[in-house]
């Protein structure tokens, strides 16, 4: 695409690119301590790990849970052609009043561990 | 250590160090950028570098390596630059400030030529002043010089050649096609 507009444009004078190219590169900056004064404004390190603490936790929280109540509301299958029927058991019991709480424990504290690193575009309009 | 390896101990271990040889290998390249967007205004050029870095290490997570780390730099700098003036607008320039508007003065002394194409470069529009400098100055490509100035390719193109066009004829004693 770029070599399309490029053959619209008139040609290059050479001479005068180089002569430009030469001529307008500049001598690295010296430092001068800049460096030193970025870090030391740096704010604070963000600790990932009470985040991933916390994203294990409600997802343990949310599976234990939710595990506990189809544990308890009946025993568990013993043949795989029962294994239709829990499944839409257990879809069943995370539709109640317990299983949506487990889950929105789950979903919260997924979103609050990674909130920094989910930017989906509509976000971006904030 | 390459930029990605750097960017990766400083994301994955907060590591300042890391850190901090980025900004020694790019301050370079974006201090010089914002001396030239603040007309020679070091201090304000320094502050808004400062800015600059201290927004990359908050959201060096989201560098995703598609561009160069110094463009991706450069990009905010320019962005942190327009804020600054939109904060200062309306502010009244001091008589010693407005003497500072020169072009980026350069530490080592200045050939003729050097000179002739900084006095030279004054002719020219701010917009296209800014793409000079990325391209020429700084060797940046026109689709890194798009990227960092979020305009499109064919304005950058657009511009280098005003530009060339506005010098040549300033330049003309120097020019060995002429």
């Amino acid at each position: 695409m770029e070599s399309n507009e490029l053959n619209s444009l008139p040609p290059p004078d050479d001479a005068f690119e180089k002569l430009l190219r030469a001529n307008a590169v500049m001598p690295p900056l010296d430092d001068d301590g800049f460096s030193r004064r970025v870090i030391a404004a740096l704010p604070p390190a963000r600790r990932p790990a009470p985040q991933v603490w916390l994203a294990a936790a409600g997802l343990a929280a949310g599976l234990v849970t939710v595990l506990a109540g189809i544990a308890l509301a009946q025993p568990a299958p013993s043949a795989l052609v029962a294994f239709n029927t829990e499944l839409v058991d257990a879809v069943d019991q995370l539709l109640t009043p317990a299983g949506t709480g487990a889950l929105a424990i789950t979903v919260g504290s997924l979103w609050f561990a990674f909130r920094d690193r989910w930017h989906p575009a509509w976000t971006k309009r904030f | 250590m390459t930029d990605q390896e750097l960017i990766a101990r400083a994301v994955v271990s907060g590591d300042r160090a890391a850190f901090g040889k980025l900004v020694q290998r790019h301050q370079s390249a974006v201090r010089h950028f914002l001396r030239h967007l603040t007309r020679g205004d070091h201090a304000l050029a320094d502050d808004v570098a400062q800015e600059t870095f201290v927004q990359a290490w908050r959201g060096l997570t989201r560098f995703r390596g598609n561009s160069a780390f110094a463009t991706w730099l450069l990009g905010i700098a320019h962005n942190h630059w327009r804020n600054a003036r939109r904060r200062q607008r309306g502010i009244p320039m001091e008589p010693e400030h407005l003497a500072a508007l020169e072009p980026v003065p350069s530490p080592a002394p200045a050939s003729d030529l050097k000179h002739d194409l900084a006095h030279a470069l004054r002719a020219l529009d701010p917009d296209e002043q800014a793409v000079f400098h990325l391209h020429f100055q700084q060797g940046l490509s026109h689709s890194e010089v798009a990227s960092v100035l979020l305009c499109p390719l064919g304005t950058v193109k657009t511009h280098l050649n005003r530009g060339k066009e506005k010098l040549r004829p300033l330049l003309a004693s120097w020019n060995p096609t002429n």
